[in-house]
């Protein structure tokens, strides 16, 4: 355990550093083949609808699980004398329940179908009968939803960190959560409830809370970053996101944990049902959330800003000043053995808040922050 | 260790931390008073909902005819068909409204067939003429009433009176019954036995209700009178009402209720209002088959607007005025989903998700110890006063406003859990930074927190947005779920602020963690700086500190 301390201690240091912003072509496109993959799923197969969606009636039967009962139910249910509930698909769901989905029936034939259940040796029947608009209501919900959150969330952001660019990259981020979910989805062939929607609309809250984290230390080592020549936008945003990176892999085990255990105990105990669908989708949008803060939503933010000038100039600055180093290190190594790292004298645009040591290599980051959390 | 004066205000963190334990159990004291007010026995165990204890929940929808399904006329329909379901006295059916444009009836228990009908039939207001009363006090024998009833149903069934134009009908009550064609005769004679047997009781209206037609006579009473009437087919439908509503007339002092009829409405009403006037005689306005008023003819209508007077009270004529807007609302319902669970089935799903909830907890309370050793501490301990304070308003709201746990509220919750314990997260990593940053830890709690503050907040700020919007625009189970997601991103906030940031100023001047016990997950060695132990470094900050203080004195204003 505490080898992941020491790691965030040398992260935060900056000894040890993944380039996650450099090598950003990378992260896009694997994350691009990865949405294609899941865009081609959803085209070529499509979503398993649940009944929900698709209008009919679920019967779940407390019976125990076996093979046996399952066909005696299949044919209790198509002896019934209900036209439309012939055909039906029965499954076990978890090890005393069996779960049995007919076309749309009404009530009364419902009530028929049930007493066939009853009839053929189920203790209990509990039934769901589901017009077939209701899942459409449920879905144009959920979209109208979708559409005033992402309205919201890009206002928040944006009025928060005070940079549009921001919103855009955490957007971006966001859809690229849905799409992966929604693509595993598809290719897998989970079944889509209603639940399933439910928990990718929390994956809204949750990727956009995990990318909140990231920017708002992003912020923090950019701030003010034009005055200053250490380090480049970009290699700042790096730090940022090294700097978050063991608080991001904590984060993501406590919130994957819980939600692993309503998965394990939705598929044991209960089989098929909402604490299921629910929690798969959770466990898959959080850990794409997770993956898109760092990999993508931030390589984003820093490729939108370096196309300011402002921030062009100040790479140019940046670039200056090491080359002016290397270049007095090179002429000092040349002359003599260095006697000791000379205090680089600020170039043009250094200001009172680089302290003298700005160029000291060992220790480069703490020199302002220490002296920045005092004043405060 | 006594606290060096200081120069900053510092907070107080011990009396924060009283304040915020006294509310919590200032909390439980609420609930233990609501225990002993209420019926005691149900209090520690949260409202649960139907897919949790068993039960049937309808939902319909909705349809306007023309225009818009307003949430005025949806309330109309919700209170109407709340008095159907629970007008029978056995169920604590809830009823609500949701989405807009859906009503959700709720019955937990036994599956009941007749309270799902009785929920997802659509208002029926209809105006029709009486025929005539009841001549003879009904005898107490239910057996002769079933029977009379059973019969003239039979003979009633077996007529056309949509044949009767609107001139015999009326004739029927100005001139008497027996004006009516010969065919008919035998029918209105059943249908007089009827009423003579006919008890003005809940059930029997239920009955009639069930069996209201338009096309038909019927034999119903108006409760608050307990007086009987023989009906006669509608001659008015309550699609032809415009509008209704109460009010006191203009110089007038009673109470008394206006209505308007559509163009059709209005033909009818004027042949029947110029007929009956100045004979005392009655029409009846009928609602799902029970007689909600039945006044007498004043003045001919001709133009379509009535006014209802009697001993009308302000509650009595707007409760009329209101029955007779849901009657004439143009809104339609159809069956949208039924859904009934067994209580057994029920309870499996109630036990998996409080097995899920609890191992979700311990795992993360053993992951935290695991990586934050004595920090870890402090997480365990603000999640359980954050589960206590969830237990409690869960059962609070339950009292309260009728919060339900549902099983996706369950999920809400154990999701909770994980962005709950993200916030110590932040602010543990940033309390480390600063740490090694050369703090000391009583410095590196409150620089670390100031930090961590706006990102908690922010993110938190998000999390809420995102469960508020679904609980505004989700419908179903769904609700349930971003409630308790809503509700413990609020209560995480209140803990971190005022229960673990206090607790960990309070923890930093003890030896244990203020010098980085090796257990306290602040030791040098666990922070990875190795070689220094957390007091050297407490001590270089110690050194250190007074000086760029001053010095940065003049300028600290600068950010």
């Amino acid at each position: 355990m505490s080898r992941i301390s020491v790691l965030g201690h040398r992260l935060y240091e900056g000894d040890i550093s993944f380039d996650f912003v450099g090598r950003r072509k990378l992260w896009y496109t694997l994350s691009l083949a990865i949405v294609v993959v899941c865009a081609l799923g959803l085209l070529v197969r499509g979503l398993n609808m649940g009944v929900e969606f698709k209008g009919g009636v679920e019967f779940t039967a407390k019976i125990a699980a076996t093979d046996a009962n399952v066909t005696k139910l299949s044919d209790a249910v198509q002896a019934a004398g209900v036209p439309d509930a012939g055909d039906p698909t029965v499954t076990t769901s978890g090890s005393d329940a069996i779960r049995i989905q007919t076309k749309p029936l009404d009530q009364d034939e419902a009530t028929v179908v049930e007493g066939a259940l009853t009839d053929a040796g189920a203790s209990e029947v509990s039934q769901n009968l589901i017009g077939p608009s209701w899942g459409e209501q449920v879905a144009n919900k959920a979209l109208l939803g979708l559409s005033v959150f992402l309205v919201a969330v890009v206002l928040f952001i944006w009025a928060y960190f005070r940079e549009w660019k921001m919103s855009a990259s955490a957007i971006v981020a966001l859809a690229h959560d849905l799409i992966i979910t929604v693509g595993i989805y598809a290719w897998s062939g989970f079944e889509v409830t209603p639940a399933t929607v439910t928990g990718l609309l929390t994956i809204l809250g949750y990727s956009l809370y995990d990318t909140v984290v990231v920017f708002d230390k992003v912020r923090e080592n950019t701030r003010a970053f034009e005055e200053r020549t250490q380090r480049t936008y970009s290699e700042s945003a790096n730090l940022a996101v090294n700097q978050t990176l063991v608080r991001s892999i904590n984060t993501s085990i406590t919130a994957l944990l819980p939600v692993a255990a309503i998965l394990i105990v939705g598929i044991v105990v209960l089989g098929t049902g909402p604490l299921k669908d629910l929690s798969l989708a959770l466990f898959v949008g959080m850990a794409a959330g997770t993956y898109s803060s760092i990999f993508i939503a931030t390589p984003l933010v820093v490729q939108l800003k370096e196309s300011e000038d402002e921030v062009k100039a100040q790479g140019r600055r940046v670039h200056a000043r090491r080359d002016k180093e290397a270049r007095a290190a090179a002429t000092a190594r040349t002359e003599a053995e260095a006697v000791g790292v000379g205090s680089g004298p600020g170039t043009g645009a250094v200001t009172r808040r680089v302290s003298s040591g700005a160029s000291k290599r060992t220790q480069p980051q703490r020199a302002p922050r220490s002296k920045r959390g005092k004043r405060t | 260790m006594a606290t060096k004066p200081n120069t900053r205000n510092l907070p107080r963190p011990g009396r924060v931390l009283a304040i915020f334990l006294a509310v919590v159990v200032g909390l439980y004291a609420l609930l233990i008073g609501v225990t002993l007010s209420g019926d005691g026995a149900e209090t520690w165990k949260p409202e649960l909902g139907l897919d949790l204890q068993g039960g049937t929940r309808i939902t319909l929808q909705a349809k306007a005819e023309n225009g818009e399904v307003t949430p005025e006329k949806l309330e109309e329909a919700a209170s109407i068909i709340d008095q159907r379901v629970n007008g029978s006295g056995v169920s604590e059916a809830e009823v609500t409204t949701q989405g807009g444009d859906q009503i959700i009836t709720e019955i937990p228990g036994e599956e009941r067939q007749d309270l799902v009908d009785a929920a997802s039939r659509t208002a029926q207001l209809r105006f029709r003429l009486v025929w005539g009363t009841q001549t003879k006090p009904a005898s107490d024998t239910p057996a002769t009433a079933t029977k009379a009833t059973a019969d003239a149903a039979k003979a009633v069934e077996a007529l056309d009176w949509t044949e009767l134009s609107l001139t015999e009908q009326i004739d029927a009550e100005t001139q008497g019954i027996t004006t009516l064609p010969k065919d008919y005769q035998a029918a209105v004679d059943k249908l007089q036995a009827a009423a003579n047997e006919f008890a003005c009781t809940d059930d029997n209206l239920r009955k009639v209700s069930d069996n209201d037609v338009a096309d038909k006579p019927i034999v119903s009473c108006e409760p608050e009178t307990g007086q009987v009437y023989i009906l006669s087919p509608a001659v008015i439908e309550g699609t032809e009402l415009a509008s209704a509503s109460a009010g006191v007339p203009q110089n007038g002092v009673q109470w008394a209720v206006d209505l308007s009829l559509e163009s059709e409405g209005t033909q009818a009403f004027k042949q029947v209002t110029t007929e009956l006037t100045g004979q005392q005689k009655q029409f009846a306005i009928v609602l799902d088959g029970e007689v909600i008023s039945a006044p007498t003819s004043q003045a001919a209508i001709t133009d379509g607007r009535a006014q209802i007077t009697g001993n009308f009270t302000q509650a009595t004529a707007q409760e009329l005025a209101n029955s007779l807007k849901y009657g004439a609302l143009p809104l339609t319902f159809t069956v949208n989903g039924v859904s009934v669970e067994g209580p057994s089935l029920a309870g499996a799903q109630l036990n998996a998700g409080l097995v899920a909830g609890l191992v979700g907890l311990v795992l993360v309370v053993v992951y935290s110890l695991a990586y934050y050793r004595g920090l870890g501490l402090v997480v365990i301990a603000s999640l359980i006063v954050a589960a206590a304070i969830t237990y409690a308003l869960v059962l609070l709201l339950g009292k309260s406003s009728g919060f339900t746990l549902t099983l996706p509220g369950i999920a809400g919750l154990i999701v909770a859990i994980g962005i709950t314990a993200d916030s110590f997260i932040i602010f543990f990593e940033r309390l480390r930074d600063e740490v090694r940053g050369g703090k000391s830890l009583r410095l590196a709690v409150e620089s670390g927190w100031k930090r961590a503050r706006n990102t908690i907040l922010a993110a938190d700020a998000v999390s809420f947005l995102a469960a508020l919007i679904l609980y505004i625009f989700a419908i179903g189970v769904v609700r349930g779920f971003a409630f308790a997601l809503g509700l413990t991103t609020i209560i995480d906030v209140f803990v971190v602020f005022f229960f673990t940031k206090p607790l960990l100023s309070l923890l930093a001047r003890t030896k244990f963690f203020g010098q980085g016990h090796k257990l306290s997950g602040l030791d040098a060695g666990h922070l990875g700086i190795s070689g220094r132990k957390i007091t050297q470094i407490a001590n270089d900050g110690a050194r250190r500190r007074p000086v760029p203080a001053q010095a940065s004195a003049p300028a600290g204003e600068v950010r």
